[in-house]
Protein backbone atom coordinates (compact mmCIF):
# COMPACT_ATOMS: atom_id res chain seq x y z
CA UNK A 1 0.00 0.00 0.00
CA UNK A 2 1.22 3.52 -0.62
CA UNK A 3 1.23 6.20 1.26
CA UNK A 4 -1.98 8.32 0.69
CA UNK A 5 -3.95 4.78 -0.62
CA UNK A 6 -5.82 4.52 2.89
CA UNK A 7 -6.91 7.48 5.24
CA UNK A 8 -8.55 7.30 8.58
CA UNK A 9 -9.85 9.76 11.03
CA UNK A 10 -8.71 10.71 14.81
CA UNK A 11 -10.76 11.17 17.34
CA UNK A 12 -9.66 13.57 19.67
CA UNK A 13 -12.18 14.10 22.88
CA UNK A 14 -12.21 17.91 23.52
CA UNK A 15 -14.21 20.01 26.29
CA UNK A 16 -16.30 21.38 23.65
CA UNK A 17 -17.45 22.01 19.91
CA UNK A 18 -13.92 23.13 18.69
CA UNK A 19 -12.52 23.68 15.21
CA UNK A 20 -9.24 22.33 14.50
CA UNK A 21 -7.15 24.71 13.04
CA UNK A 22 -3.38 23.03 12.72
CA UNK A 23 -1.58 19.95 13.06
CA UNK A 24 1.95 19.20 13.45
CA UNK A 25 3.68 16.38 12.91
CA UNK A 26 7.05 15.68 15.34
CA UNK A 27 9.69 13.08 15.45
CA UNK A 28 8.85 9.88 17.06
CA UNK A 29 4.91 10.23 15.78
CA UNK A 30 4.41 13.10 18.05
CA UNK A 31 1.34 14.61 16.86
CA UNK A 32 0.31 17.91 18.17
CA UNK A 33 -3.25 19.70 17.17
CA UNK A 34 -4.36 23.73 17.43
CA UNK A 35 -7.70 23.91 18.17
CA UNK A 36 -10.13 27.50 19.09
CA UNK A 37 -9.35 26.42 22.39
CA UNK A 38 -6.52 24.21 23.08
CA UNK A 39 -3.04 22.61 22.37
CA UNK A 40 -3.83 18.64 22.01
CA UNK A 41 -0.47 16.24 22.06
CA UNK A 42 -0.44 12.66 21.40
CA UNK A 43 2.31 10.81 21.55
CA UNK A 44 5.54 9.50 23.52
CA UNK A 45 7.00 11.87 26.82
CA UNK A 46 10.31 12.68 25.75
CA UNK A 47 12.85 10.82 27.80
CA UNK A 48 13.78 13.23 30.45
CA UNK A 49 15.50 10.94 32.92
CA UNK A 50 19.07 11.98 33.55
CA UNK A 51 21.52 9.26 34.77
CA UNK A 52 23.24 9.10 37.86
CA UNK A 53 26.69 10.86 38.74
CA UNK A 54 29.81 8.92 37.60
CA UNK A 55 31.12 7.06 40.86
CA UNK A 56 33.96 8.08 42.37
CA UNK A 57 36.25 5.20 43.17
CA UNK A 58 37.81 5.85 47.00
CA UNK A 59 39.83 2.82 47.81
CA UNK A 60 42.27 0.81 47.50
CA UNK A 61 44.38 3.22 45.21
CA UNK A 62 45.23 2.88 41.79
CA UNK A 63 48.39 0.30 41.49
CA UNK A 64 47.80 -1.42 45.22
CA UNK A 65 48.86 -4.75 46.12
CA UNK A 66 47.11 -7.19 48.20
CA UNK A 67 47.78 -9.99 49.48
CA UNK A 68 45.31 -13.19 49.58
CA UNK A 69 42.19 -13.92 47.31
CA UNK A 70 40.66 -11.37 47.98
CA UNK A 71 39.79 -7.60 48.03
CA UNK A 72 37.07 -4.97 49.71
CA UNK A 73 36.59 -2.34 47.07
CA UNK A 74 35.12 1.10 47.95
CA UNK A 75 33.64 4.27 45.92
CA UNK A 76 31.27 7.08 46.72
CA UNK A 77 27.61 7.01 46.40
CA UNK A 78 26.49 8.54 43.28
CA UNK A 79 23.82 11.01 42.94
CA UNK A 80 20.87 11.02 40.74
CA UNK A 81 19.39 13.86 39.77
CA UNK A 82 15.83 12.87 39.54
CA UNK A 83 16.42 11.40 43.06
CA UNK A 84 15.50 7.63 41.51
CA UNK A 85 17.12 4.66 43.45
CA UNK A 86 20.40 3.72 42.28
CA UNK A 87 22.16 0.18 42.10
CA UNK A 88 25.45 -0.01 40.65
CA UNK A 89 27.75 -2.25 38.44
CA UNK A 90 31.35 -3.15 39.80
CA UNK A 91 33.39 -4.46 37.05
CA UNK A 92 36.41 -6.52 37.87
CA UNK A 93 38.59 -8.23 34.69
CA UNK A 94 42.25 -8.89 33.63
CA UNK A 95 42.29 -6.05 30.78
CA UNK A 96 41.96 -2.77 30.52
CA UNK A 97 38.89 -3.11 27.94
CA UNK A 98 37.31 -5.29 30.58
CA UNK A 99 36.93 -8.06 28.44
CA UNK A 100 38.76 -10.81 29.31
CA UNK A 101 37.44 -12.70 32.80
CA UNK A 102 34.87 -10.14 33.08
CA UNK A 103 33.24 -10.25 35.92
CA UNK A 104 29.75 -8.12 37.04
CA UNK A 105 28.83 -7.40 40.25
CA UNK A 106 25.15 -5.89 40.79
CA UNK A 107 25.50 -4.05 43.73
CA UNK A 108 22.31 -2.19 45.79
CA UNK A 109 22.66 1.18 47.55
CA UNK A 110 23.53 -0.78 50.93
CA UNK A 111 26.38 -2.86 48.89
CA UNK A 112 23.86 -5.91 48.79
CA UNK A 113 24.32 -7.93 45.73
CA UNK A 114 21.29 -8.11 43.95
CA UNK A 115 19.19 -10.96 43.03
CA UNK A 116 19.94 -12.80 39.79
CA UNK A 117 16.87 -12.79 37.58
CA UNK A 118 17.80 -15.59 35.03
CA UNK A 119 17.93 -18.38 37.26
CA UNK A 120 14.16 -18.23 37.65
CA UNK A 121 13.55 -18.10 33.98
CA UNK A 122 15.83 -21.03 32.96
CA UNK A 123 14.00 -22.98 36.13
CA UNK A 124 10.66 -22.34 33.72
CA UNK A 125 12.48 -23.65 31.12
CA UNK A 126 13.30 -26.48 32.74
CA UNK A 127 9.96 -26.92 34.10
CA UNK A 128 8.57 -27.60 30.81
CA UNK A 129 10.97 -30.08 30.06
CA UNK A 130 10.53 -32.11 33.18
CA UNK A 131 7.92 -35.17 33.77
CA UNK A 132 5.36 -35.14 35.66
CA UNK A 133 6.21 -36.82 39.18
CA UNK A 134 9.51 -34.86 38.96
CA UNK A 135 7.48 -31.41 38.28
CA UNK A 136 7.59 -31.01 42.80
CA UNK A 137 11.39 -31.76 42.77
CA UNK A 138 12.02 -28.47 40.34
CA UNK A 139 9.95 -26.52 42.29
CA UNK A 140 11.75 -27.14 45.58
CA UNK A 141 15.44 -26.86 43.51
CA UNK A 142 14.35 -23.80 41.64
CA UNK A 143 13.64 -22.14 45.65
CA UNK A 144 16.80 -23.32 46.65
CA UNK A 145 18.18 -21.65 43.89
CA UNK A 146 16.27 -18.62 43.93
CA UNK A 147 17.14 -18.14 47.43
CA UNK A 148 21.17 -18.83 47.27
CA UNK A 149 21.11 -16.44 44.54
CA UNK A 150 19.55 -14.21 46.56
CA UNK A 151 22.91 -14.55 48.78
CA UNK A 152 25.57 -15.39 45.94
CA UNK A 153 24.88 -13.01 42.98
CA UNK A 154 24.39 -13.77 39.78
CA UNK A 155 27.55 -13.53 38.36
CA UNK A 156 30.75 -14.07 38.87
CA UNK A 157 31.98 -17.36 40.70
CA UNK A 158 34.13 -14.71 44.08
CA UNK A 159 30.87 -13.14 45.04
CA UNK A 160 30.24 -13.20 48.69
CA UNK A 161 27.83 -11.43 51.52
CA UNK A 162 28.45 -7.76 52.12
CA UNK A 163 29.59 -6.14 55.60
CA UNK A 164 28.94 -2.43 54.89
CA UNK A 165 31.99 -0.32 55.65
CA UNK A 166 33.04 3.18 56.06
CA UNK A 167 30.74 6.10 56.11
CA UNK A 168 27.34 6.01 54.33
CA UNK A 169 28.11 8.17 51.33
CA UNK A 170 30.93 5.20 50.55
CA UNK A 171 29.98 1.67 49.36
CA UNK A 172 31.92 -1.42 49.28
CA UNK A 173 31.89 -4.86 48.05
CA UNK A 174 34.63 -7.71 48.52
CA UNK A 175 35.45 -9.47 45.63
CA UNK A 176 36.87 -12.77 46.59
CA UNK A 177 38.56 -15.75 44.18
CA UNK A 178 41.47 -13.31 43.20
CA UNK A 179 44.25 -15.37 41.70
CA UNK A 180 47.63 -14.64 42.85
CA UNK A 181 49.99 -13.01 40.04
CA UNK A 182 47.41 -11.34 38.35
CA UNK A 183 46.75 -7.68 37.86
CA UNK A 184 43.51 -7.12 37.96
CA UNK A 185 41.15 -3.77 36.11
CA UNK A 186 38.03 -2.35 38.26
CA UNK A 187 35.42 0.27 37.50
CA UNK A 188 32.08 1.06 39.18
CA UNK A 189 28.63 2.08 36.72
CA UNK A 190 25.54 3.73 38.53
CA UNK A 191 22.42 2.79 37.15
CA UNK A 192 18.99 4.81 38.41
CA UNK A 193 15.86 2.73 38.49
CA UNK A 194 14.85 3.17 34.87
CA UNK A 195 18.12 1.48 33.61
CA UNK A 196 19.95 4.58 32.69
CA UNK A 197 23.34 3.99 33.49
CA UNK A 198 26.33 6.85 33.98
CA UNK A 199 29.18 6.74 32.65
CA UNK A 200 31.66 4.19 33.82
CA UNK A 201 34.26 5.22 36.47
CA UNK A 202 38.01 5.85 36.02
CA UNK A 203 39.62 2.46 35.98
CA UNK A 204 41.95 1.56 38.54
CA UNK A 205 44.14 -1.58 38.73
CA UNK A 206 45.32 -3.76 41.78
CA UNK A 207 47.99 -6.85 41.66
CA UNK A 208 47.64 -9.62 43.90
CA UNK A 209 50.33 -10.83 45.27
CA UNK B 1 1.62 -18.43 13.92
CA UNK B 2 0.65 -20.50 11.03
CA UNK B 3 3.76 -22.28 10.55
CA UNK B 4 3.01 -23.46 14.70
CA UNK B 5 -0.56 -24.29 14.05
CA UNK B 6 1.05 -26.80 11.05
CA UNK B 7 3.54 -28.03 13.19
CA UNK B 8 0.94 -28.73 15.84
CA UNK B 9 -1.14 -30.51 13.54
CA UNK B 10 2.13 -33.12 12.38
CA UNK B 11 2.37 -33.58 15.93
CA UNK B 12 -1.14 -34.47 16.67
CA UNK B 13 -1.19 -36.40 13.59
CA UNK B 14 -2.22 -40.29 14.58
CA UNK B 15 0.04 -41.92 11.83
CA UNK B 16 2.80 -39.85 13.63
CA UNK B 17 1.87 -40.69 16.99
CA UNK B 18 2.77 -44.46 15.92
CA UNK B 19 5.86 -43.93 14.49
CA UNK B 20 7.56 -41.24 16.54
CA UNK B 21 5.72 -42.51 19.98
CA UNK B 22 3.50 -40.74 22.58
CA UNK B 23 6.65 -39.36 24.69
CA UNK B 24 8.53 -37.83 21.43
CA UNK B 25 4.71 -36.17 20.43
CA UNK B 26 4.49 -34.65 23.93
CA UNK B 27 8.11 -33.40 23.56
CA UNK B 28 6.89 -31.41 20.30
CA UNK B 29 4.49 -29.87 21.80
CA UNK B 30 6.30 -28.91 24.52
CA UNK B 31 8.89 -27.14 22.62
CA UNK B 32 6.22 -25.64 20.25
CA UNK B 33 4.66 -24.47 23.72
CA UNK B 34 7.87 -22.94 25.01
CA UNK B 35 8.86 -21.46 21.65
CA UNK B 36 5.02 -19.54 21.16
CA UNK B 37 5.27 -18.36 24.63
CA UNK B 38 8.79 -16.95 24.23
CA UNK B 39 8.35 -15.62 20.75
CA UNK B 40 5.04 -14.35 20.00
CA UNK B 41 3.63 -13.32 23.44
CA UNK B 42 6.40 -10.63 23.60
CA UNK B 43 6.11 -9.65 20.03
CA UNK B 44 2.67 -9.16 19.89
CA UNK B 45 3.17 -6.42 22.17
CA UNK B 46 5.73 -4.39 19.82
CA UNK B 47 4.34 -1.57 18.29
CA UNK B 48 1.07 -2.28 20.17
CA UNK B 49 1.40 1.32 22.47
CA UNK B 50 -1.28 3.63 21.61
CA UNK B 51 -0.78 6.93 23.27
CA UNK B 52 -3.59 8.89 24.30
CA UNK B 53 -4.46 12.50 23.30
CA UNK B 54 -3.77 15.00 26.04
CA UNK B 55 -4.66 18.83 26.41
CA UNK B 56 -1.46 20.10 27.39
CA UNK B 57 -2.27 23.62 27.07
CA UNK B 58 -5.16 26.16 26.30
CA UNK B 59 -5.67 28.98 23.80
CA UNK B 60 -7.22 29.83 20.49
CA UNK B 61 -4.47 28.67 17.75
CA UNK B 62 -3.85 30.09 14.74
CA UNK B 63 -0.50 28.42 14.10
CA UNK B 64 1.76 25.66 15.52
CA UNK B 65 5.22 24.99 13.76
CA UNK B 66 7.92 22.95 14.64
CA UNK B 67 11.99 24.16 14.31
CA UNK B 68 13.58 20.79 13.63
CA UNK B 69 17.01 22.61 13.60
CA UNK B 70 15.95 23.54 17.50
CA UNK B 71 13.57 20.94 18.16
CA UNK B 72 11.21 23.64 20.07
CA UNK B 73 7.55 23.32 18.81
CA UNK B 74 5.90 27.24 18.58
CA UNK B 75 2.24 28.00 18.75
CA UNK B 76 0.62 30.88 17.77
CA UNK B 77 -2.48 31.81 19.75
CA UNK B 78 -5.31 34.86 19.95
CA UNK B 79 -5.18 35.16 23.58
CA UNK B 80 -1.69 34.02 25.05
CA UNK B 81 0.62 35.09 22.01
CA UNK B 82 3.26 33.30 20.97
CA UNK B 83 3.92 30.06 22.94
CA UNK B 84 7.21 28.16 22.92
CA UNK B 85 7.73 24.04 23.80
CA UNK B 86 11.19 22.59 24.32
CA UNK B 87 10.03 19.18 25.64
CA UNK B 88 7.77 18.25 21.79
CA UNK B 89 4.80 19.59 23.16
CA UNK B 90 4.02 18.72 26.71
CA UNK B 91 4.76 22.13 28.67
CA UNK B 92 4.38 25.65 26.62
CA UNK B 93 5.84 28.70 27.94
CA UNK B 94 4.77 31.85 26.58
CA UNK B 95 6.98 34.33 24.33
CA UNK B 96 6.20 37.75 23.89
CA UNK B 97 9.14 39.94 24.70
CA UNK B 98 8.92 42.58 22.15
CA UNK B 99 5.52 41.93 20.20
CA UNK B 100 3.96 45.51 20.93
CA UNK B 101 0.73 44.45 19.50
CA UNK B 102 0.66 42.12 22.57
CA UNK B 103 -1.93 42.08 24.47
CA UNK B 104 -3.85 44.81 23.40
CA UNK B 105 -3.79 43.16 19.58
CA UNK B 106 -2.98 39.73 20.05
CA UNK B 107 -5.65 38.90 17.78
CA UNK B 108 -3.74 39.98 14.99
CA UNK B 109 -0.91 37.27 15.39
CA UNK B 110 -1.47 34.34 12.92
CA UNK B 111 1.61 32.63 11.59
CA UNK B 112 4.85 31.54 12.58
CA UNK B 113 7.54 29.56 10.80
CA UNK B 114 11.33 29.80 10.66
CA UNK B 115 14.04 29.29 8.11
CA UNK B 116 15.59 26.83 10.19
CA UNK B 117 18.88 28.34 10.23
CA UNK B 118 18.17 30.42 13.97
CA UNK B 119 15.57 32.76 12.98
CA UNK B 120 11.51 32.70 13.80
CA UNK B 121 9.00 35.10 12.00
CA UNK B 122 5.86 36.12 13.09
CA UNK B 123 3.43 37.31 10.48
CA UNK B 124 0.21 39.34 11.21
CA UNK B 125 -3.39 40.73 10.28
CA UNK B 126 -2.41 43.90 8.41
CA UNK B 127 1.46 45.20 8.22
CA UNK B 128 2.90 44.14 10.89
CA UNK B 129 6.35 41.43 11.29
CA UNK B 130 8.52 40.54 13.71
CA UNK B 131 11.69 38.34 13.50
CA UNK B 132 13.48 36.49 16.74
CA UNK B 133 16.80 35.19 16.33
CA UNK B 134 16.83 33.82 19.70
CA UNK B 135 14.48 31.35 19.79
CA UNK B 136 10.93 34.01 20.41
CA UNK B 137 12.53 34.99 23.82
CA UNK B 138 12.95 38.03 21.99
CA UNK B 139 11.37 39.82 19.21
CA UNK B 140 11.97 42.66 16.64
CA UNK B 141 9.51 44.24 14.79
CA UNK B 142 10.92 44.28 10.64
CA UNK B 143 10.27 47.55 8.74
CA UNK B 144 8.24 45.76 6.86
CA UNK B 145 8.54 48.05 3.70
CA UNK B 146 6.09 47.17 0.97
CA UNK B 147 4.24 44.79 3.11
CA UNK B 148 0.74 46.77 1.63
CA UNK B 149 -1.78 44.55 3.41
CA UNK B 150 -4.74 44.28 5.18
CA UNK B 151 -5.77 41.46 5.64
CA UNK B 152 -5.03 37.79 7.14
CA UNK B 153 -1.64 35.68 6.86
CA UNK B 154 -2.99 32.32 5.79
CA UNK B 155 0.81 30.35 5.13
CA UNK B 156 4.24 31.76 5.12
CA UNK B 157 7.42 29.49 4.38
CA UNK B 158 11.34 29.51 4.03
CA UNK B 159 12.69 28.80 0.31
CA UNK B 160 15.88 27.35 1.39
CA UNK B 161 17.35 27.34 -2.42
CA UNK B 162 16.73 30.82 -3.08
CA UNK B 163 16.96 31.92 0.90
CA UNK B 164 13.46 34.14 0.56
CA UNK B 165 10.57 34.45 2.84
CA UNK B 166 6.88 33.59 1.27
CA UNK B 167 4.11 35.28 2.54
CA UNK B 168 0.20 35.16 1.64
CA UNK B 169 -2.73 37.24 2.53
CA UNK B 170 -5.64 36.55 2.41
CA UNK B 171 -6.65 38.70 -0.71
CA UNK B 172 -3.96 40.14 -0.88
CA UNK B 173 -1.58 38.05 -2.74
CA UNK B 174 1.91 36.50 -2.39
CA UNK B 175 5.10 39.00 -0.69
CA UNK B 176 8.14 37.66 -0.74
CA UNK B 177 11.26 38.93 1.33
CA UNK B 178 15.02 38.07 0.67
CA UNK B 179 16.04 39.90 3.85
CA UNK B 180 14.30 38.03 6.28
CA UNK B 181 11.16 40.19 6.78
CA UNK B 182 13.04 43.94 6.13
CA UNK B 183 11.13 44.67 2.86
CA UNK B 184 8.96 42.99 0.59
CA UNK B 185 7.84 42.71 -3.21
CA UNK B 186 4.41 41.27 -4.23
CA UNK B 187 4.64 38.86 -6.55
CA UNK B 188 2.62 38.02 -9.76
CA UNK B 189 0.75 34.92 -8.28
CA UNK B 190 -2.49 34.74 -10.73
CA UNK B 191 -4.91 35.54 -8.20
CA UNK B 192 -5.09 37.70 -4.79
CA UNK B 193 -6.68 34.54 -2.96
CA UNK B 194 -3.81 32.05 -2.38
CA UNK B 195 -4.13 30.45 1.01
CA UNK B 196 -1.31 27.85 0.91
CA UNK B 197 2.29 27.72 -0.24
CA UNK B 198 5.07 24.91 -0.25
CA UNK B 199 8.96 25.20 -1.13
CA UNK B 200 10.78 22.58 -1.60
CA UNK B 201 13.14 20.36 -4.00
CA UNK B 202 12.09 20.75 -7.43
CA UNK B 203 12.98 16.74 -8.42
CA UNK B 204 14.48 13.68 -6.68
CA UNK B 205 18.24 15.01 -6.98
CA UNK B 206 17.64 17.89 -4.72
CA UNK B 207 19.22 20.62 -6.80
CA UNK B 208 17.09 23.01 -7.72
CA UNK B 209 13.60 23.92 -5.70
CA UNK B 210 10.24 24.73 -6.25
CA UNK B 211 7.58 26.21 -5.11
CA UNK B 212 3.58 25.53 -5.15
CA UNK B 213 0.54 27.65 -3.93
CA UNK B 214 -2.64 26.45 -3.57
CA UNK B 215 -5.33 28.52 -4.44
CA UNK B 216 -8.96 29.84 -3.61
CA UNK B 217 -10.80 27.57 -7.04
CA UNK B 218 -7.66 28.49 -9.25
CA UNK B 219 -6.37 25.56 -8.56
CA UNK B 220 -2.43 24.52 -7.66
CA UNK B 221 0.36 26.79 -9.03
CA UNK B 222 3.84 25.68 -9.40
CA UNK B 223 7.45 28.13 -9.90
CA UNK B 224 10.47 27.15 -10.65
CA UNK B 225 12.16 30.55 -10.75
CA UNK B 226 11.64 31.76 -7.13
CA UNK B 227 7.72 32.87 -7.83
CA UNK B 228 8.83 35.10 -10.95
CA UNK B 229 6.36 32.82 -12.94
CA UNK B 230 3.60 30.27 -12.29
CA UNK B 231 1.82 27.92 -14.06
CA UNK B 232 -1.40 26.29 -13.27
CA UNK B 233 -0.91 22.32 -12.50
CA UNK B 234 -4.19 21.32 -10.99
CA UNK B 235 -7.73 22.68 -11.38
CA UNK B 236 -8.52 21.26 -7.94
CA UNK B 237 -10.67 23.51 -5.52
CA UNK B 238 -10.05 25.65 -2.38
CA UNK B 239 -6.24 23.81 -1.41
CA UNK B 240 -5.27 24.99 2.16
CA UNK B 241 -2.53 23.10 2.50
CA UNK B 242 0.07 21.54 1.00
CA UNK B 243 2.41 19.13 2.53
CA UNK B 244 5.12 16.84 1.71
CA UNK B 245 5.24 13.18 2.56
CA UNK B 246 6.69 9.64 2.01
CA UNK B 247 9.02 8.91 -1.39
CA UNK B 248 9.59 12.62 -1.91
CA UNK B 249 5.38 12.72 -2.50
CA UNK B 250 3.05 15.40 -1.86
CA UNK B 251 -0.25 16.12 -0.45
CA UNK B 252 -2.82 19.09 -1.04
CA UNK B 253 -5.49 19.46 1.19
CA UNK B 254 -8.77 20.91 -0.61
CA UNK B 255 -11.76 22.22 0.89
CA UNK B 256 -15.48 22.47 -0.44
CA UNK B 257 -17.15 20.51 -3.60
CA UNK B 258 -16.46 17.98 -1.84
CA UNK B 259 -13.49 17.76 0.77
CA UNK B 260 -10.72 15.91 -0.65
CA UNK B 261 -7.23 14.97 -0.78
CA UNK B 262 -4.98 15.30 -3.53
CA UNK B 263 -1.69 13.37 -4.61
CA UNK B 264 1.79 14.16 -6.70
CA UNK B 265 4.33 11.83 -7.22
CA UNK B 266 5.99 13.72 -9.78
CA UNK B 267 6.71 17.01 -7.26
CA UNK B 268 3.58 18.55 -8.23
CA UNK B 269 3.44 17.74 -12.17
CA UNK B 270 0.42 15.98 -11.88
CA UNK B 271 -1.95 15.68 -9.71
CA UNK B 272 -4.96 12.55 -8.21
CA UNK B 273 -7.16 12.62 -5.96
CA UNK B 274 -6.66 9.80 -3.22
CA UNK B 275 -9.46 10.47 -0.62
CA UNK B 276 -13.02 12.47 -0.92
CA UNK B 277 -14.69 13.00 2.17
CA UNK B 278 -17.48 15.01 3.68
Amino acid sequence: MAPGDSWGTVQITTDDTEATREVEVLPNSIIIVGTQKSIYRQGPVADTNDPPSTPALTSPANGSSVSGSTIRLYWQRSIDPDSDDVTYILQVAEDSSFTVNLRNFYVDENGNLLAGMLLPLFGLLGWFGRKRGKKYLMAVAMTFLLASTMLTGCEGSGATSVVKIGDENTISYQVTGLEKGKTFYWRVIAVDEHDKQSDPSETRIFVVI
Amino acid sequence: MGVFIVLTKIALNNSLKKKLGVHMIKKIIRVLLVAFFFTFIPLSFVGAEEYPWVKVDTGNVWDIYYDSSSGSVYAVTEDRGVLRSDDTGVTWVAKNNGIDIFPEDAWRLKKISGDGNGHIFLATQGSYFYRSSDGGNTWQKATATGLTVTGNPVSMTFDSYTNKLFVTWNGDGVFRSADLGETWERINSDTDYVYSIYAGKADASGTTGMLLTGTYYNGIMKSTDGGDNWVRKSWTYWITDIISGPNDWLFAISTGAPNHIERSKDFGESWETVLSYT
